[in-house]
């Protein structure tokens, strides 16, 4: 196995945890009927057009299972469920203050993390074959800071959550 | 090319974080927006509490005043009289005039003493039932011929005490305010019972009257208090009032939970 396929395994890996981490989180948070079941239609059609992906290459020999399409799907999905998680905090009544909202934090994070990082995936694929040097810029200058703020902001909303809890 | 791509790239990229800001600063903005419009309102709220507290406050005491006044002035007086009356009495003795006259205004004193109860506690309430006592008050205007008062409706379920007094109280204030202010010669009221809801309609072919827009308007003013107090009454008994206007009649609907 080499190098560059090990590495690929491993941002799929992360992809499908951080999907499924992300999923199970807004799943909690989002209780309205309809957003459930957005929620549930969405993972079931990534999960099944992600099984269908890895069997066709899988059954065609090859083990390179990197597909930039679901993933960049993948963010799409968490920009929808951000959207969703305002709309469900705006909608909430009585009105939350958002600086010591976790869920807000958390919206907030994935939101931009998202948008920044969804572009570059779906042309991952596409940048690598024809200029690798400016994949690696866009995964140093852009992928990375945002990943930092969004790690950022998930603390942020991990300590408004523990304030939350204890002030309970 | 490739140039051309990677600095397309980089503009989505910096227009989709962009646009997600922009998303982010108007959550922000119109939570803010949504806080202040809810600090106003409720300002507003306990700035109507407070005017109804008072409303309720100053009919008390303005009813304190009237049953204080009338003691003096009409029970006050009668009883220095009978004591004026029994002292000759005692001189001329026991068939004198003054005594009989002295009898003669006890009697009368008992007369307002009992009137006075009875309009701080309707006896007809008490004895026969709402629906009775209503119809024996719209009775006293029907003959009176100032306003024509018809009573429609199905009979009233079994009410306790304070409802049935809170709703006779309510619909005295009505028929005042109807009289006081939109000259009116006809009124109705119907009632039905709906479930658990008791709905009282009171309407008049007054030249003036309540609709719902003015309804707000009054409860915000310094004035108004008979409807503060129907309002406050009705706050009691978890009930609700609306306002309706249709062919030149004005129709106020009370709904109370039973």
């Amino acid at each position: 196995m080499g190098d560059d396929l090990l590495k690929r395994i491993i941002i799929q890996l992360f992809m499908i945890i951080e999907f499924a981490l992300v999923v199970a989180y807004f799943s909690e948070q989002l209780t309205g009927k309809r957003q459930t079941k957005l929620l549930i239609t969405a993972t079931a059609l990534l999960a099944a057009w992600s099984a269908v992906y890895v069997i066709n290459h899988i059954s065609q020999g090859s083990l390179e299972m990197y597909n930039g399409l679901i993933n960049t799907c993948c963010y799409v999905l968490y920009m929808v469920l951000s959207l969703l998680g305002f709309y469900s905090i705006l909608k909430k009544a009585p009105v939350v203050m958002l600086t010591s909202s976790s869920f807000f934090m958390a919206c907030v994070a994935m939101l931009i993390y998202a948008s920044g990082v969804s572009l570059i995936l779906l042309f991952q694929y596409y940048l690598e074959i024809q200029d690798k040097e400016l994949i690696m810029l866009f995964w140093r200058y852009i992928f990375r800071p945002l990943n930092i703020f969004k790690n950022l902001f998930i603390a942020i909303a991990l300590y408004n959550y523990k304030h939350y809890e204890s002030a309970k | 090319m490739q140039n051309e791509l990677s600095l397309l790239i980089r503009i989505a990229v910096v227009v989709m974080i962009i646009l997600a800001i922009a998303i982010i600063l108007f959550v922000v903005f119109y939570q803010r927006r949504v806080i202040a419009h809810q600090q106003q309102l409720n300002t507003l709220n306990s700035k109507k509490e407070k005017e109804l507290t008072e409303a309720a406050i100053r009919a008390e005491e303005e009813e304190r005043n009237r049953i204080a006044a009338e003691l003096h002035d009409d029970v006050g007086a009668t009883l220095a009289s009978v004591r004026l009356y029994l002292r000759m009495a005692d001189k001329e003795g026991a068939h004198s005039e003054a005594f009989a006259q002295s009898q003669h205004l006890i009697d009368e004193t008992i007369g307002k003493v009992r009137n006075l109860s009875h309009r701080l506690q309707p006896a007809m309430l008490q004895r026969l039932g709402l629906q009775m006592a209503l119809q024996s008050f719209f009775d006293v205007f029907n003959k009176s011929g100032v306003i024509q008062i018809t009573y429609t409706g199905d009979n009233l379920p079994v009410l306790d005490d304070n409802q049935s007094l809170a709703i006779y109280r309510i619909v005295q204030e009505l028929v005042n305010n109807t009289l006081k202010h939109a000259q009116a010669d006809r009124a109705e009221v119907h009632t039905e019972q709906h479930a658990q809801q008791l709905e009282l309609r009171f309407s008049h072919n007054g030249k003036q009257g309540i609709t719902q827009e003015r309804f707000q308007d009054y409860i915000y003013k310094k004035d108004a208090t008979g409807l503060k107090n129907i309002v406050n009454r009705l706050k009691v008994l978890n009930g609700s009032i609306s306002f309706d206007k249709e062919n030149n009649w004005f129709h106020t609907i009370i709904s109370i939970p039973l």
